[in-house]
């Protein structure tokens, strides 16, 4: 039942989403091509004209409305995401969703697993559009701008050439934290939406936003609380690296050293967001089962 | 279209009747197979049970037979219907009878009525066509 | 063998103080059609949703073919709200194949064809019918299920007489042994035909519950006349 609680969760999102990416890529498009002309044309030769002047400002618009336009459609994409949850769940949709045949668990499930999915597809092509401005907008004399790429592909193979495969750990660590932060962003305005859904029925947004905040006061105190234990040893870390020297090439054991020492702090801070994220999800399905009254 | 029904009497008999009813006045033939429980319940628009409850009374008293696998049937002995329809003549000519002495008739000066009713203008035909 | 669909024993329900339902014991057989009646904020509702899951109870216990309320009743269950609930923006025959993919009780044929007699258009979007249509394509969807237990809130409430009859016409043909038809309603003299027995309720507590024949035979009364009587103003 979860795959299809997903699969049509997907497509109801993906209906409305799915131009929005194709206006990221049309933008990215266009602003490429006016930064393109403004960054390759010799102004220098060229007499002040209104014409030139227009054109620059037109290629100037062009690469200004692709930044916004990148910054809406993201907007655009949070925003959906959390309206159909809202409509799907805490109104006259809801007479539905919960008399299906599946769990709460599950329909937060999909919830969860749809939203993220389409938080890394916008992301991704946010990412393609990047790199078609980078490789076609800025080359300076040539169309394609392969001289970034090649220094890029250059500055990896030295950080693979000193550090190896070991270079994994770090970045798997980085991907494992962005998942399950955003998992807890999502989950945790989503828990907002259920309580001030509930709490309130007249003001059903306004209560949401209120115990959105409600929920970030209290989970800064929480976190602040362990910060505070965790502070202690952290300086006793940082004064033990007072005094180690480590030899000009021996970037290895540098980072050896350093990475190792860090490891303890990250996986506290893992095993917190890890820890809030689970809270938020066990709330969320403690209030839609036992509290919500869909009226 | 559905059927009518009063409010005093439980519908299962007022089914029955009007099954009854359909079977004197020849809208349910003599040996012919009746709508199955289901269709009756749409066609007078009430609960099958009941319409279940009307049909097993009108089985007891021999009008209607069930055969297996096929379904319902009105009975082919018009001894029966005969039966049933002096029966529901004689109770028709009481309740009559009841009604003009509510409204002040003797038993003679009604059957003069029906005299004159009988012979008098305006005298239609009492058979429903068939 | 007549199995009970719906049982409820002591079943509360507060909300804050205000006690919706307070200890209601009934048991539903199989093979009925049972009207749910009272006046406004009798507790009808409450009783449905809880039957459905949508409420958790404060006190009692309620059961579903022996289920609580969860995944197993809700596959059990088939509930026609009185409000329009489907998603807007889903056409007509979206809404179908929903259906069908998460009811393996569904009857996909049936549903088709009951929407082509009452011609509504399959690939018309839900926002675009009017509101009649729409309580018509959810009827059929809740219709369409070879369900244990029929919950239907305000079936026939404002609907022209002619669709009342074929809501009601659909109730019949759907009818099943093995299956329960719980009617909650206003309109009781239009529904008191197709009743086998039915449930006055007031103030969230049981009142009668009886059957329409028992009723006629002993006090001569149709159920319309009786509920007059006992919720008199």
């Amino acid at each position: 039942m979860l795959g299809k609680l997903i699969k049509h969760d997907f497509n109801s999102l993906s209906r409305v989403l799915l131009p929005t990416q194709l206006a990221i890529l049309g933008a990215a498009i266009l602003g490429t091509i006016g930064f393109a002309i403004n960054f390759r044309a010799d102004y220098s030769n060229v007499q002040a004209s209104g014409f030139i002047n227009l054109i620059r400002l037109l290629t100037g618009l062009m690469s200004g409305i692709m930044v916004l336009a990148i910054i809406a459609a993201t907007v655009l994409v949070a925003f959906i995401i959390f309206q159909r949850f809202y409509k799907n769940l805490m109104c006259s949709e809801g007479y539905l969703t919960f008399t299906l045949p599946v769990t709460t668990s599950e329909i937060l499930w999909s919830k969860l697993i749809t939203a993220m999915l389409w938080t890394i597809i916008s992301g991704v092509v946010i990412f393609i559009g990047i790199n078609i401005f980078v490789l076609f907008g800025t080359g300076e004399s040539t169309f394609v701008n392969t001289q970034a790429y090649s220094e890029l592909g250059r500055a990896l193979h030295e950080v693979n050439l000193t550090l190896g495969a070991r270079v994994i750990w770090p970045i798997l660590e980085f991907i494992l934290l962005m998942i399950v932060g955003t998992a807890s962003q999502i989950l945790q305005i989503y828990l907002a939406l259920i309580i001030g859904g509930i709490v309130s029925q007249k003001h059903k947004i306004l209560a949401s936003i209120g115990f959105y905040f409600v929920i970030n006061i209290a989970v800064c105190i929480i976190s602040t609380i362990m910060q505070y234990f965790l502070t202690g040893s952290m300086v006793n870390t940082f004064n033990s690296f007072n005094g180690v020297t480590f030899g000009e090439n021996d970037a290895l054991a540098a980072y050896n050293y350093v990475f190792g020492a860090m490891q303890p702090y990250f996986w506290c801070y893992f095993a917190f967001t890890l820890a809030i994220t689970a809270a938020y999800f066990l709330l969320s399905r403690y209030f839609l089962k036992n509290k919500l009254n869909l009226e | 279209m559905a059927w009518e029904f009063s409010n005093d009497k439980p519908i299962y008999v007022q089914v029955s009747d009007q099954i009854v009813s359909g079977i004197l006045t020849g809208t349910f033939k003599m040996g012919e197979k009746l709508p199955s429980v289901r269709e009756f319940a749409v066609i007078a628009a009430v609960n099958p049970n009941t319409v279940q409850k009307a049909l097993s009374e009108l089985e007891s008293v021999g009008l209607i037979e069930t055969q297996r696998n096929t379904g319902k049937y009105v009975t082919q002995e018009g001894s029966i219907i005969d039966m049933a329809r002096k029966k529901r003549g004689e109770l028709l000519a009481v309740e009559f009878l009841k009604s003009m002495a509510a409204l002040g008739y003797t038993s003679e000066e009604t059957i003069r009525l029906l005299e004159e009713a009988k012979n008098g203008e305006g005298m239609s035909d009492e058979r429903t066509d068939a | 063998m007549s199995e009970l669909t719906l049982e409820c024993r002591g079943l509360s329900k507060y909300f804050g103080t205000n006690p919706a339902l307070h200890n209601l014991s009934i048991s539903l057989p199989a093979g009925k059609i049972i009207g749910l009646l009272g006046p406004n904020g009798s507790g009808k509702t409450t009783l449905i949703k809880l039957a459905c899951g949508l409420l958790t109870p404060t006190e009692g216990e309620i059961r579903v073919c022996g289920f609580k309320p969860g995944i197993e009743s809700k596959a059990l269950v088939s509930y026609l709200p009185e409000r329009t609930y489907l998603p807007d923006w889903m056409t007509v025959i979206e809404c179908v194949k929903f259906f069908q993919d998460f009811y393996a009780d569904f009857d996909y044929e049936r549903a088709v064809s009951m929407l082509q007699s009452l011609q509504v258009p399959a690939n018309a979007r839900m926002k675009t019918l009017s509101k009649g249509t729409k309580e018509k394509v959810q009827l059929v969807l809740v219709m369409s299920r070879r369900a244990r237990l029929y919950l239907l809130d305000e079936p026939i409430g404002g609907v022209d007489p002619a669709a009342r009859d074929y809501i009601l016409g659909t109730i019949l043909k759907n009818y099943s042994e093995e299956a329960t038809v719980l009617i909650s309603t206003h309109l009781i003299a239009d529904v008191e035909k197709i009743l086998d027995e039915f449930i006055f309720i007031q103030n969230g507590q049981l009142v009668s519950y009886a059957s329409t024949d028992s009723l006629r035979e002993d006090l001569g009364k149709s159920i319309d006349q009786y509920f007059r009587e006992v919720f008199r103003c």
